[in-house]
């Protein structure tokens, strides 16, 4: 059971959210800029500790002080950002293991074990077939989409039961973006949980189970897939949009 | 790829080659005595080139039968070590070495370069131990005595000036360099004994290699300190800035009294202008043409190292007209 | 991994290697008396190592994204506390270790600026230069020092005494040292976190690791090789001047860039240090020896920095 239930008050990016995630489901976390879409995932992600506010993981209550990206890692919880999840001078095999390098007794690294490893996450978990690529290939030679492979292949090497996708799409090929979509979906097959956080409807409608809807630090919306159709959720959003602007400041 | 290779190769191997065509094309004297000297600063620097024309000469004077190459270190006294090393390497008949580093620093390379058959003599600045130790092979020393120079300047300075007990006086050294010091602290004791106030600041590299980046340092020092009488600046491209130092400072010819060590055609102007008074010349030009006779002769015959003291006239406003033709030509 | 591709990641270092090696050549041709013989190659293990630690160290730092200006008034410092403390214990090693310590302080004092404050490194080095240079001229009243006693004891011989009465030992700490940064940069997971902080900080933080922590350490690892190039430039010359090291701030970084490091971080290479400080080490007797005067070497200098440079630039654009 994956339960996330957050309730900040006083944060001046956030007011009052609550926010839960359930068991096998992709929730699409929807706002303009500004909505507060960022902070919230950088929360969830362990980045930044509320000011105010619980978090429970599976049903506990975790302290918010011992939260940390490290804890997030080992509770299951991986991010994929844009643009910021990769060095890019770097080797392939240095980003999947990034702060969790596999270690000796001194702290030097198992080189090794870590391309090994990079190459089976490739090859299994990503399908990427000979090509050029292989573990020591720096990043800077993959492509938009490449990376955002790398990136989410690493989430799910490390068993995330939650993923979090911070605007996985932008800067995409169509093709590419397809890709995605449907690691997405390969997410939801293998039993995990996703929130994906973007401002593109389109492809959150296309993945999501339920939305929930961010404008000026506040939750103002949630909604089932099932209840209503795409345009509809575009209207939604345009709607709190408007109302926002003029003024009304709850 | 392999052609961007090849060309990086191509271009690295003609500019190589363009620089090594002079070296290459010089050609071969038999067995000439072969010297590494040391000028002391850099290139073009004021006083370690009068120096180095004095090596020249020396070198013209002998023609073939000497080979002289140049080895600048901007008074630096670690590059000085750094540079007799290599300088033993080339295995050369005789170094011409500049006292800077000091005895300590210098002595385990000077044992070896002897122990070679090297003969190294000095100049600038003293050795006393290494000389004293090798005399008999060809180690001597040109140049002045830095106590007993900076002593004279002083004493010289302050009566000349008509400082009594109690007046302020500015001395710019490089005390903490360990045998260059003994100059400036002579200059020092010299005033103090005769009751004056010494205010000093050391020279910083930035301005031992460039003398103009000095011009704030002393402005500052003289605007807050007006009661100032005398400028003793114990470096030679300093006295040769002493002129525009002054103006800087807003000072007239007459406001100050300036004295400082070697000659040089600016410093030359600056007696005419009444800016500087009065100047220690320490013959740098000697400097450079004594040691390598000193080397040759040495070579051929074994001679022992000979101490010739440079450091002998005072030089102000009253004899300076018949020193200046020589300082414009950069022999004095 | 395929021949190719191996030789794409390294080609800084072949490039490198290849210029080094044409040079030295080049010394040979214009003056064998000199370079075909063992003598000068052993003056540059003597002298090289110095810039060269230093350089290691500065290495790191603009692998981490930052610079350090400030190392050659470390180094003097170090000697100093180095020469001061063995004068009133009598200890030579209480006084390396506290010449150490003394410049881990220091480095350890730029992180914290730089991170903590947000100061650009540039601007706080520069500043901790003119400070630490000022404030050693300042306690050493302007003094030299000589260490005579130092001389002939073990701890000399071991730090630049003359192993197998040939090799300057200094050059072994330096090669030893080189390889030692060598493995912690890109084979501990130390290195790691350099990598990245000067890569993409954002990612690194990210991940978990802590960048402030990671460049403070960084800047007081530099603080503590800077020191140990001082102390050994202080047994070398078994003398202490308050103006050591400054001749090799110019050096030190042409040593470095020549090399192939990288300004922008992220990315830096260990040999390439190495080779380019026996490659500035040795050009300036190469060139007097070659018979050329000492108006060629201040512009070969400029040529090699800026051809060095370019080439280095370039192959990494292409791959």
């Amino acid at each position: 059971m994956k339960n996330i239930h957050k309730h900040f008050g006083g944060v001046i990016a956030l007011r009052g959210v609550d926010f839960t995630v359930g068991d096998n489901e992709v929730i699409g976390l929807i706002g303009d800029n500004g909505a507060g879409k960022s902070t919230l995932q950088k929360v969830l992600s362990g980045l930044y500790p509320p000011t105010k506010g619980e978090i429970y993981i599976r049903g506990e209550k975790i302290n918010p002080r011992d939260y940390s990206v490290k804890k997030a890692h080992e509770l299951g919880i991986e991010t994929v950002f844009q643009e910021k999840a990769l060095g890019e001078k770097q080797a392939l095999w240095r980003n999947v293991f990034l702060g969790r390098q596999p270690v000796g007794p001194l702290g030097f690294l198992d080189v090794d074990k870590a391309k090994s490893e990079t190459d089976r996450i490739m090859k299994d978990f990503l399908g990427f077939t000979g090509a050029g690529i292989s573990p020591e290939s720096t990043v800077s030679t993959l492509s938009g989409g490449e990376r955002q492979g790398i990136a989410i292949g690493r989430a799910m090497y490390f068993e995330a039961d939650l993923i979090i996708l911070d605007e996985p799409t932008n800067a995409l090929s169509v093709k590419e973006i397809g890709k995605v979509l449907d690691f997405i979906r390969e997410v939801k097959r293998r039993g995990k949980s996703c929130v994906y956080i973007s401002h593109t409807i389109a492809h959150i409608y296309e993945v999501s189970d339920r939305f929930v809807i961010l404008d000026k630090g506040k939750i103002v919306d949630r909604r089932e897939k099932g209840d209503l159709t795409e345009q509809e959720l575009i209207d939604e959003l345009t709607h709190h949009a408007a109302k926002s602007e003029e003024g009304a400041d709850v | 790829m392999v052609k961007s290779y090849l060309k990086v190769l191509l271009v690295s191997v003609v500019l190589l080659g363009l620089l090594a065509a002079p070296a290459l094309a010089a050609g071969h004297t038999e067995d000439p005595v072969e010297i590494y000297f040391f000028p002391g600063g850099s290139p073009g620097g004021s006083f370690a080139t009068v120096v180095q024309r004095g090596a020249r000469e020396a070198a013209e004077i002998l023609g073939d039968r000497v080979k002289v190459r140049y080895k600048w270190s901007e008074w630096d006294p670690q590059k000085m070590v750094n540079q007799l090393q290599e300088a033993i390497a080339a295995r050369p008949d005789g170094i011409a070495i500049m006292g800077h580093p000091g005895d300590e620093a210098y002595r385990p390379f000077v044992e070896e370069a002897v122990e070679k058959g090297i003969i190294v003599t000095s100049q600038n600045t003293t050795l006393p131990e290494l000389e004293a130790k090798y005399k008999s092979k060809g180690f001597g020393y040109v140049g002045q005595e830095l106590y007993p120079s900076g002593y004279t300047l002083g004493k010289a300075a302050a009566e000349r000036a008509g400082l009594e007990e109690g007046d302020l006086a500015l001395v710019w050294g490089l005390k903490s360099e360990p045998t260059r010091g003994l100059r400036t602290r002579g200059a020092i004791d010299a005033l103090e004994e005769k009751g004056i106030e010494v205010d000093y600041i050391e020279i910083s590299s930035a301005v031992d290699a460039d003398a103009a980046a000095g011009i704030p340092i002393i402005t500052g020092y003289l605007q807050s300190h007006p009661d100032c009488k005398l400028v003793i600046t114990d470096h030679g491209a300093l006295t040769a800035t002493q002129e525009e130092y002054f103006k800087s400072a807003g000072l007239d010819p007459d406001e100050i009294y300036g004295a400082g060590f070697d000659l040089s055609p600016a410093t030359v102007r600056a007696i005419r202008s009444g800016y500087t008074d009065l100047v220690l010349d320490q013959q740098p030009f000697l400097q450079g043409f004594l040691p390598v006779m000193q080397i040759y002769l040495t070579s051929k015959y074994q001679f022992s190292g000979l101490h010739i003291r440079t450091g002998a006239g005072l030089v102000s406003a009253g004899n300076i007209e018949a020193i200046a033709p020589l300082a414009e030509e950069g022999i004095r | 991994m395929k021949l190719l591709e191996k030789v794409k990641t390294y080609n800084t270092q072949i490039g490198l290697t290849f210029i080094a090696l044409l040079i030295l050549v080049l010394f040979m041709v214009t003056a064998p008396g000199t370079f075909l013989r063992p003598r000068i190659y052993i003056s540059f293990l003597s002298t090289t190592p110095f810039i060269g630690i230093a350089g290691l160290g500065l290495t790191l730092v603009l692998i981490s994204g930052e610079i350090d200006l400030s190392f050659t008034a470390v180094m003097a410092f170090a000697g100093f506390v180095f020469a001061t403390v063995m004068g009133f214990t009598g200890s030579i090693i209480l006084g390396i270790l506290a010449g150490l310590a003394a410049g881990s302080v220091v480095g350890m004092l730029n992180g914290m600026l730089v991170t903590l404050i947000g100061i650009p490194s540039i601007v706080v080095t520069l500043g901790m230069q003119f400070l630490i240079r000022g404030a050693t001229n300042i306690i050493a009243s302007g003094r030299a020092t000589t260490l005579t006693e130092i001389s002939g004891t073990p701890m000399y011989n071991i730090l630049v005494g003359e192993i197998g009465g040939v090799i300057p030992a200094q050059s072994i700490w330096f090669l030893a040292l080189a390889v030692l940064i060598w493995s912690l940069l890109f084979r501990h997971r130390f290195g790691d976190h350099i990598l990245f902080s000067g890569d993409n900080p954002e990612t690194a933080e990210m991940m978990g690791i802590s960048v402030t922590k990671t460049k403070i350490l960084v800047f007081t690892l530099f603080g503590m090789l800077a020191a140990f190039a001082g102390i050994l430039d202080s047994f070398r010359l078994r003398t202490w001047w308050p103006t050591m090291g400054e001749g090799y701030l110019m050096t030190t970084m042409a040593a470095v860039f020549v090399g192939g490091t990288s300004m922008f971080g992220g990315e830096g290479t260990v040999y390439g240090t190495f080779l380019g400080a026996f490659l500035i080490g040795s050009l300036e007797a190469g060139i007097v020896a070659a018979g050329l005067s000492g108006f060629w070497t201040r512009f070969i200098y400029g040529i090699l920095i800026l051809i060095a440079v370019t080439v280095h630039t370039l192959l990494r654009r292409r791959s």
